[in-house]
């Protein structure tokens, strides 16, 4: 029970507990950025329609596997949602029609809640089969320059 | 220059700052559209309304007691005076003196009962007066349910058991104080001077009991405990009734407060009346162990002025409603201040 | 000292459990519940509220009394949600991440409100619950007005549609129950949510640990006797902020805990009873201002909550009226403190009274002081 208070501390220990908290720091740092990375939700629209450019054709009925979630099955024209964590993922498909590839993997962009998988893209070879799809009412808030031109709408 | 600054240390400079703070929300008025004499009018009228509430915490400071923060003891007190006299179909004067008459012995049963249970708990009062006061408010939403009240304007109309949350005094006696020779100037200015010259009539009588031979030994109880004890002076019984005076005071200042609101508050109405009290009188200077009568006018002044004011002043300067959380943050803040102040000085 | 077991002094020492016991005994059967319904309800219940108990402990060791400052934590794991809502984390990363956000916040305040309460020695509770309020109004301040302005928002979901402001409401999908769910058991047909549990336990275990510590040692020294330890070299006024510290620090934790079970969260009002449901838990529990124990959050939970389960019904059953029952929960509730703070300084009293005598005659055992440890 002795030596408290920080004025009879050797500048040795002085500086150990400096690189001790400076850690600490860096770890709570880097906690919060594994977990906001990890943790981040994305949802994923998963899109079984023939393509505009009239490429690939929809799938009669398709299964699609998302990382270890529970498979969706997907009929033409259909639509589903899925929400997924972190910004890896691979989807797997299952049908009995012909597609070029069955399996693929995709990264998200972190700052995008919504995405737009098209199945049918993603089984023709396409990379390009995710894209961000935004909502009518988020459009706005993407461009800061709108923002800041005009007053705060008040309703 | 140095009897400024010695002055200010005195008075505390929160207290100076929300004056200032005050002062410029009078001068900023004028130019957001705020009407200068309708704000003063308000600030009167919550000034009568609130005062005695105030004035009831002086007694259990000067014993010391501490802050009544058990202040809704004596509002329960009030509020079984108010609507007994309702029941009793008492209208006009008769009825207002019929309820403060009922309050009374109330009053100074509780208080008596709230007495014997602080003088147990010497040291601890501020905490337990706290809960004391949200037990007794609790218990009596139970009764104010269960009680066999009649009179129709009072209870619920559907199921016909229990009072209503709200109850309006309109046909029996609403701003029967506000309305007393009150004096009316210009078009918004009204100076409910029944309303004021009785608040001014209680706290009259307050400074005097104080006077006397039992308020002084009051006082010697609360600043010196030792002293007054071998000076003969039980601290015990003084404390008692100090506590007495505070809940009779406290079931009064409902019963004007009620008046000129127009409504009787039940159930859960009563459960935080005792902090903007507590805020009031201490934003009038007074500390924890120390009140005086100016204390009390000073203090409600400045509070209610600032409550009436900052709704209307910084809403249009700011388009938004920031009142509340002025008024959360100034009175919490003062009490925090006053709470802290005391063992500063002591130590 | 015998250890022989004294039914009244038992009953003298734990009148508040008694009352509670005798009370939840009466009201339970007149309820007409269902003891299936009551066990799972209890079962949740204890998950969801105990951290937020175990908080209080502390600071009672430390002989601060109980701290009404906990509310403090609670409103730093809320800005931690709303951020984990607005920034789209979800499951129990999302409560991670609501945790180190509020990690910053709840020690800086809880040093705050530790600050405080050094000056205000003695009346650590009355000071501690006025902090409560003053807080909620910053924090009021912070959610309403900053958040969405000066704080950048996110989500349009969780903003008030002015531009500016958290919405009344938040939405906490993303997160409900993760921490429930992430390890559902069914035992004997219950549904126990097993990782809660084991964070609970994490928590006994060290407290159970923090006790021993040398910062432990120092806490039980300072709420025995204060000038004592600074004569002994103890640095009182830090250990007692750290003690605030680290219930401000648990309790922002047990808010999460509470909330993710809840399911959504009322932004301005969640906190506002956190701490009364705490304090009044932990003394129903048997727990005095100076003694805490981790059975005494248990104990407390379960008798707390089953009346606040079974009063309503019976209120409705006895009167016709849940609002009744509802009444009559709060006053017991309030009651109960009130009673508990009551016989505690009595206690005191009386035992400074007994010194006073031991002094002048020094042969009054050290038992006769009343349940004191």
């Amino acid at each position: 029970m002795s030596a408290n208070g920080t004025n009879g501390i050797s500048p040795a220990l002085r500086r150990r507990r400096i690189v001790v908290r400076a850690c600490l720091v860096a770890l709570y740092f880097a906690v919060g950025a594994w977990v906001l990375l990890n943790g981040r939700e994305h949802t994923l629209l998963l899109d079984n329609k023939a393509l505009a450019d009239g490429s690939a054709p929809a799938f009669r009925r398709v299964k699609v596997y998302v990382d270890r979630h529970d498979p969706i099955e997907l009929y033409a024209r259909d639509r589903d949602m899925i929400k997924v964590r972190g910004q890896g993922h691979k989807i797997r498909i299952e049908t009995n029609e012909g597609a070029e590839r069955l399996e693929a993997s995709f990264r998200l962009a972190f700052g995008e809640d919504m995405f737009l998988v098209s199945v049918p893209a993603m089984a023709k070879g396409d990379d390009g089969f995710c894209e961000v799809f935004k909502t009518a009412d988020e459009a706005p808030r993407a461009e800061p320059s709108a923002d800041e031109a005009t007053p705060e709408p008040t309703f | 220059m140095r009897k400024i600054k010695e002055f200010a240390a005195d008075f505390g400079w929160p207290r100076i700052i929300i004056f200032l703070f005050l002062v410029s929300l009078f001068i900023v008025a004028p130019f957001v559209g705020v009407s200068i004499s309708r704000s003063l009018s308000d600030t009167l009228n919550r000034f009568g309304q609130n005062a005695i509430l105030v004035l009831a915490l002086v007694p259990m400071v000067q014993s010391g007691c501490g802050l009544n923060f058990g202040l809704p003891v004596g509002i329960i007190a009030g509020l079984l005076g108010s609507t007994i006299a309702m029941q009793l179909g008492l209208t006009g004067w008769l009825g207002f003196i019929g309820a403060v008459a009922i309050c009374v012995p109330f009053g100074l049963l509780l208080g008596w009962l709230y007495g014997q249970l602080l003088n147990k708990v010497k040291g601890e009062e501020m905490t337990i007066a706290m809960y004391v006061g949200f037990s007794i408010v609790t218990f009596f939403s139970i009764l104010w349910l269960l009680l066999p009240y009649s009179n129709p304007a009072m209870i619920w109309g559907y199921g016909g058991a229990g009072l209503r949350t709200t109850i309006t005094l309109d046909n029996y006696w609403s701003k029967i104080l506000n309305d007393f020779l009150a004096v009316r100037i210009g078009s918004g200015f009204v100076f409910p001077t029944g309303m004021i010259l009785f608040f001014a009539l209680c706290a009259f009588f307050v400074y005097l009991f104080f006077r006397t031979k039992t308020g002084t030994a009051m006082t010697a109880v609360g600043s010196n405990p030792d002293f007054a004890r071998a000076g003969g002076v039980s601290s015990d019984k003084m404390r008692t009734v100090s506590v007495m005076l505070s809940t009779v005071l406290g079931g009064v200042g409902i019963l004007v407060y009620q008046q000129s609101f127009g409504f009787i508050q039940l159930y859960q109405a009563p459960l935080y009346m005792a902090f903007p009290a507590v805020a009031a009188l201490l934003i009038g200077g007074a500390s924890v162990n120390k009140a005086s009568m100016i204390n009390v006018v000073v203090g409600t002044l400045l509070f209610q002025g600032i409550l009436t004011m900052t709704p209307s002043v910084i809403n249009s300067i700011l388009q938004t409603d920031m009142s509340e959380v002025i008024r959360i943050v100034l009175s919490n803040g003062m009490i925090l201040y006053a709470l802290t102040r005391k063992t500063k000085v002591s130590k | 000292m015998t250890k022989r077991f004294d039914f009244k002094r038992f009953v003298a020492d734990n009148v508040v459990v008694v009352i509670f016991l005798v009370l939840t005994a009466i009201a339970t059967p007149i309820s007409g519940l269902s003891a299936n319904y009551i066990i799972q309800d209890i079962i949740t219940r204890i998950g969801r509220n105990s951290f937020l108990v175990f908080s209080l402990i502390l600071p009672v060791m430390a002989g601060m009394g109980l701290n009404f400052g906990m509310v403090l934590g609670a409103m730093a794991g809320e800005i931690g949600l709303i951020f984990a809502v607005d920034w789209g984390i979800s499951g129990v990363w999302g409560l991670g991440f609501a945790s180190l956000v509020g990690l910053p916040i709840a020690v800086a305040l809880g040093w705050l409100c530790g600050s405080i309460l050094n000056r205000a020695k003695g009346r650590e509770m009355a000071t501690g619950y006025i902090i409560g309020f003053f807080m909620d109004g910053v924090y009021q301040f912070a959610v309403l007005y900053l958040m969405g302005s000066l704080i950048p928002m996110r989500s349009l979901a969780i903003t008030l549609s002015r531009g500016y402001g958290i919405r009344n409401t938040l939405n906490l999908d993303s997160v409900r129950q993760s921490l429930d769910n992430l390890a559902m058991v069914k035992v004997f047909g219950f549904n126990v949510p097993v990782a809660t549990y084991l964070v609970v336990g994490a928590l006994c275990v060290f407290i159970v640990w923090f006790r021993k510590t040398k910062l432990g040692q120092d806490m039980r020294a300072i709420g025995q006797d204060q000038g004592v330890s600074n004569a002994s070299g103890i640095p009182v006024e830090k250990t007692r902020i750290i003690a605030i510290v680290v219930s401000t620090v648990l309790a922002m934790v047990g808010q999460i805990i509470f909330l993710q079970n809840m399911g959504n969260m009322a932004t301005y009002n969640a906190h506002r009873q956190t701490g009364f449901f705490a304090v009044a838990a932990i003394l129903v529990g048997g727990a005095s201002v100076t003694k805490a124990t981790i059975p005494n959050v248990f104990v407390g939970v379960v008798l707390l909550h089953l009346m606040y389960i079974v009063m309503p019904r019976a209120g409705a059953e006895l009167f016709g009226s849940a609002q009744i029952g509802e009444y009559f929960r709060d006053a017991f509730s309030y009651g109960a403190i009130a009673l508990a703070l009551v016989l505690h300084a009595w206690r005191k009293r009386r035992g400074v009274e007994i010194d006073r005598a031991g002094l002048r005659r020094n042969t009054v055992s050290p038992d006769a002081k009343g349940g004191q440890a």
